[in-house]
């Protein structure tokens, strides 16, 4: 994580108080929050200088006043020269619950940045590190992303501590191991990788780990600059990485053998790897009735079938294969086209267009404005586009099918929203055939991908039953007896088979 | 050369997917939905003069802006007439969702082979294509009727030969490939729903008449209603409908509804001496009691299954025996069964066929089950 600005080997200059005090200020020049406090002992007829360095706002100042500079100032110092100060400080004076002792200007400075106390003192060449972090972070929210109506509301802020906390909170095991890194030359981010050691898949760990370590970055304030850094195929959309923010969903993928890895700074957790049918998984799907859960998670993959074809669809029945199309539906449409001045190709895609450009807008908007947005979209755009004939009525109930559709499973929008325009391009040029063809192209591309060397579709193609199991279905908990195959190595997730009642 | 084969590939993959489609984009308004078709002898020197029945749909207007718009066209081909309409239509005919082909008789008799083709062997028509025989002098006046319900005649035909086929069944509906199927098999021939105009209160309307009776692709004559709903039974083509059976005097006492319906048929050869036999497997419910007595107190379900039987029995045998010395033609496919149980006798058989089927002798025997009664009123309370 060098770079040539860093401070990495060299030392305080020397054992003076107010030439390592000027050191340290010529490094900081222009940062006017940084605080140089000094403090003078005189209890035991001699005269000890120390200095406390500390950015404002960073520290706890209670916790400084009361732990830090209160014992240094009551202290009864010895007589005995100043070699041994530093040290007796940190063993008898400070009441802190870590200390380090150093003399490396990298640390001195990376503690101070990130909300540590320096002391420094009259005669020693070394510096201490005082704990005493203390800033405002957001509170423990549920995420809004990711809501529920049954289950844990937790969710993961931007501490990454806290969110280990909430991690470990959910596994308490010594088994649960986290290894610490630093991202980024300028933001120095923090970052750590969890996984269950007995659970995990060795192979996918050590890929993780190598891919991680080639990242060379200024600055990462977010998981998914992670993400895109390390995935298995850059220019694909399929994600090959999850991200969740709730602290009970990456319990669970660790407990199927994934790898989680979470960031100092950002609340979205990454998870290795990630499977195709993730998207379609939902945390509240293994918190309600598993027959309920099983609709959900088979209509959420007919509403993602739904929302990549219907305009595509759309498009070859009715320019290409008219006689596909029931007569009393085809007359309806028929109907509706009626002095529609563009050909439905371009009708179709021009909605389509529309609709992201509200979906985006509503996305982005303040939420005092969503009334003005849903006028607009659905009288102007709906109603009286169709009334003044610039657009025929089915068209616009395509585009809203496929849109309700396509907020159905939000984990997969950017998949989506890109190959619809491929499969309806397709259609527009070849009709239905030409679906057919843009489809077995995507399964093609699907099938060939693969994260962290586990193939995303691999239990979908799994001969295996307990790979199944949470597939199309959710199983009930009494039937999943064993971990997914692909992931772990310790398969078993209950040795006792069946249900205990 | 690695970057230039690759490219090679590529275009040569992309030629292969995308000029194997049908580049056919066609805007649906841009079409004239033909909903029927009308086949009449030409004039004038041509040999064919088609009526074409479209579904003209506006935006506005009374009902639902949908109205029937007829085209008529000759010409020396079936497929000559369907292109002149282009002389006066400016959308082009589509014949994916043509319903129904009404043939004139007087076309049928001379032969029907030869329309068919087009139908055949266009991309357009579907094979599902229902095909029936006017009564009238010509098929254009069937398909100009304004329709009872609706505003197309054609939808109103096709629903009628459905609704028929399941609740009343005299006229089995033939479709295009079956109507080819017929003609080009051995031991069976043709029949086709035939249809006519029939004065009522409020103007014309059509209704189902009976079948036509071909022999080889030409028409030769008709069957009436109730004949045609024994062919139907023969043919194992009875899917609902009504038996009125009763006793002696009293011939129609008795309304059976047909629940299902099976007919088995076994053919016999010894010699030239051919034996049909027809066995008809019937459940039925006792729908009406028309009569001043009560058949189900006196005879009980045994008594009216035997009534029914016997109804059954004499009117199939009489309707064969019909078909047998009037029209001498295998519309009933014997020959055809002939063919499947006894090959070895159908090779003897089959170049004298025509002639053996009149003296072919029939057996029927019914089995009727009522399934129940749907009595109204309790024994004894009358």
């Amino acid at each position: 994580m060098g770079g040539s600005d860093s401070f990495a080997g060299s030392k305080l200059p020397s054992d003076s108080l107010d030439r390592n005090m000027t050191y340290l200020k010529d490094l900081f020049t222009g940062d006017e929050t940084l605080i140089f406090r000094t403090l003078e002992n005189r209890r035991e007829r001699k005269t000890d200088r120390f200095c406390l360095v500390y950015e404002d706002g960073m520290v706890d100042n209670r916790l400084l006043n009361q732990d830090v500079i209160r014992p240094l100032l009551e202290f009864r110092f010895g007589t005995d020269g100043n070699a041994g100060l530093i040290d007796v400080v940190a063993s008898e004076v400070t009441l802190s619950d870590s200390v380090e002792k150093t003399e490396d200007v990298e640390k001195i400075i990376q503690g101070i940045v990130y909300g540590d106390t320096v002391l420094l003192a009259e005669g020693c060449a070394r510096a201490l590190i005082l704990n005493t972090k203390g800033w405002k972070t957001r509170s423990i929210q549920e995420p809004e992303t990711e809501r529920v109506l049954r289950g844990p509301r937790e969710g993961f802020n931007e501490s990454l501590l806290m969110n280990l906390s909430m991690l470990r909170r959910r596994l308490r095991t010594q088994d649960l191991k986290v290894k610490f890194l630093t991202f980024g030359r300028r933001t120095k981010t923090r970052a750590c990788i969890c996984y269950l050691n007995s659970v995990v898949n060795r192979a996918v760990l050590r890929e993780l780990e190598n891919r991680l370590e080639k990242i060379d970055i200024d600055g990462m304030l977010d998981t998914n600059y992670i993400c895109e850094l390390i995935r298995d195929a850059p220019y694909s959309s399929v994600k090959t990485i999850g991200a969740t923010e709730r602290p009970d969903v990456a319990a669970a993928k660790l407990l199927e053998g994934r790898v989680a890895l979470v960031l100092d700074g950002t609340p979205m957790v990454l998870t290795v790897p990630h499977l195709f049918v993730e998207h379609f998984q939902s945390d509240e799907d293994y918190y309600l009735n598993y027959v309920f859960a099983t609709v959900g998670r088979l209509l959420r993959i007919l509403a993602f079938v739904i929302t990549l074809c219907l305009p595509a669809g759309y498009v070859a029945m009715t320019t290409f294969h008219q006689e596909m199309l029931p007569t009393p539906l085809l007359m309806s449409i028929f109907v509706a086209r009626q002095g529609v001045p563009f050909p439905t190709a371009l009708e179709t895609l021009l909605m389509l267009v529309v609709f992201e450009m509200l979906r985006e807008s509503g996305a982005r908007m303040p939420g005092i404005m969503g009334q003005t947005l849903s006028i607009v979209g659905a009288l102007v755009i709906g109603q009286a586009a169709v009334d003044a004939k610039i657009v025929s009525a089915p068209i616009i109930i395509i585009v809203s099918l496929t849109g309700i559709c396509g907020l159905m499973v939000p984990r997969i929008k950017g998949y989506v929203i890109v190959h619809r325009f491929f499969l309806l391009a397709f259609s527009c040029v070849l009709g239905m055939y030409g679906l057919l063809l843009g489809i077995i192209v995507l399964l093609a591309g699907l099938f060939s991908m693969t994260s962290f060397g586990i193939p995303v579709m691999s239990n979908v193609y799994s001969k295996n039953l307990q790979d199944e199991k949470d597939l199309y279905v959710r199983a009930p908990w009494w039937m999943m007896l064993k971990r997914p195959n692909f992931l772990s190595r310790n398969r078993t997730r209950q040795s006792t088979a069946g249900k205990s009642k | 050369m690695k970057r230039l084969k690759r490219a090679g590939v590529c275009f040569a993959a992309a030629i292969l997917l995308l000029l194997s489609g049908c580049w056919n984009y066609h805007e649906l308004e841009t079409y004239s939905i033909v909903s029927g078709v009308a086949v009449d002898k030409g004039q004038n020197g041509y040999k064919y003069h088609l009526s074409f029945e479209c579904v003209d749909i506006s935006e506005t207007g009374e009902n639902g802006g949908v109205q029937p718009l007829i085209i008529e066209a000759d010409g020396n081909s079936v497929f000559d007439a369907v292109r002149s309409t282009q002389r006066e239509s400016d959308k082009k005919l589509y014949f994916n969702h043509c319903k129904v082909v009404i043939l004139s008789s007087g076309l049928a008799k001379e032969g029907i082979k030869p329309i068919l083709d087009w139908f055949l062997r266009d991309a357009e028509p579907r094979v599902t294509l229902k095909f029936l025989v006017s009564k009238d002098p010509t098929a254009e006046e069937v398909l100009s009727v304004k329709p009872q319900s609706g505003q197309i005649t054609a939808f109103q035909i096709v629903n009628t030969l459905g609704e028929n086929a399941s609740f009343y069944g005299s006229s089995p509906t033939m479709q295009l490939y079956e109507v080819n199927n017929t003609l080009n098999s051995d031991g069976i021939a043709l029949t086709l729903p035939a249809i006519e105009t029939k004065k009522a209160q409020n103007g014309t309307t059509v209704q189902l008449a009976g079948l036509s009776v071909f022999r080889g692709d030409r028409q030769i004559g008709w069957l009436d209603d109730l004949p045609s709903k024994y062919f139907a039974f023969v043919r194992g083509k009875i899917a609902g409908g009504l038996i009125l059976t009763g006793e002696g005097l009293d011939a129609a006492g008795l309304t059976l509804e047909i629940l299902r319906s099976k007919t088995e048929v076994r053919p016999r050869v010894s010699g030239d001496r051919v034996t049909i036999r027809i066995e008809v497997h019937l459940e039925a419910t006792v729908g009406e009691q028309n009569s001043a007595k009560n058949y189900l107190l006196e005879n009980g379900f045994e008594g009216i299954q035997d009534h029914a039987e016997k109804t059954l029995e004499t009117g199939i045998t009489g309707m064969v025996g019909q078909v047998q010395k009037q029209y001498g033609s295998d519309i009933f496919g014997f020959g055809g069964k002939i063919h499947e149980d006894l090959p070895d006798d159908w090779d003897r058989l089959k170049p004298k066929w025509n002639k053996l089927f009149q003296t072919v002798k029939v057996e029927v025997s019914a089995e009727v089950k009522l399934r129940n009664s749907a009595r109204v009123v309790q024994e004894g309370g009358k």
